[in-house]
């Protein structure tokens, strides 16, 4: 009777572990597949390139490219979403939702990714380059 | 006692039946999980728009689009499969799915969508806009 008894304890805990154990893998399934692949730093790698290609001119700053002609200058199309900032301090440029650019001091999976690099020109000018790109609504 | 044997073996039966069902329904979710489309289409449609934010004018550009193309076969999704239009492009592989990205190069291309037809996604960046 008592065997019996201690059986039912037994299986009672077994489908706890199971249901533990499940929960856990769904958790971990659930986490991996949701998860988005996350290519904002290589999108903000390749518009920094391009804009780096857009704002010299034989390995000097292009004096010709300014706020107000630097999208079509440097042929970049931020779309309606606002899911880009770009700024280049030097030519006084800032495009796009700033928006974003608070974000660039935090960190965090699902805030936007904030990419800076210098731009080392001849005659020792250094062009600063931030993009800031959002994730996608 | 025969009727005591009976129930021992019943008990057990039920107990191995239960947990059988159990990793069944936990080894389908995986299945389903893995086998889920929603994330082709969001790794091709990533994959082209960070190709066309890197091209330049005068570039040809071939991406094999074979597992794309079988599983569009498999779930009979004979329209576009890739559909760049207004710097987005849209990867869809069945009827009710679908997954957009923008890309922010502004870049002319000379073919704007992709049918499940062939395993070969071929295009060339014309010009700037």
């Amino acid at each position: 009777m008592n065997r019996r008894g201690t059986d039912k304890i037994i299986s009672v805990y077994w489908f706890a572990i199971l249901f533990i154990v499940a929960a856990a893998v769904v958790y971990m399934v659930v986490v991996f597949y949701g998860t988005p692949y996350d290519v904002r730093e290589a999108e903000a790698s390749a518009m920094i390139n391009q804009i780096a290609d857009c704002i010299t001119e034989n390995n000097v700053l292009n004096a010709n490219v300014n706020n107000d002609n630097f999208l079509e200058e440097c042929h970049i199309n931020l779309g309606k979403e606002e899911r880009y900032y770009v700024e280049v301090r030097d030519l006084g440029v800032a495009k796009g939702n700033v928006n974003l650019n608070d974000f660039c001091d935090k960190e965090g999976n699902k805030l936007p990714k904030c990419v800076e690099r210098k731009l080392y020109l001849l005659g020792g000018d250094i062009v600063e380059i931030k993009v800031v790109v959002n994730n996608v609504k | 006692m025969k009727n005591k044997k009976a129930n021992i073996l019943t008990e057990n039966i039920i107990f191995i039946v239960l947990n059988l069902v159990f990793l069944t329904i936990l080894i389908l979710f995986l299945f389903s999980k893995a086998s889920d489309v929603s994330f082709v289409e969001e790794k091709y449609a990533k994959q082209i728009a960070l190709m066309l934010d890197s091209a330049k004018p005068g570039m040809e550009v071939v991406l094999n689009m074979s597992g794309a193309v079988e599983i569009a076969k498999k779930k009979k999704w004979e329209e576009k499969v890739v559909d760049i239009k207004d710097n987005v492009v849209t990867v869809k592989l069945h009827e009710k799915g679908g997954y957009s990205y923008p890309f922010f190069n502004d870049v002319d291309l000379d073919v704007l969508y992709f049918y499940p037809t062939q395993d070969e996604f071929k295009f060339k960046v014309v010009k700037y806009k």
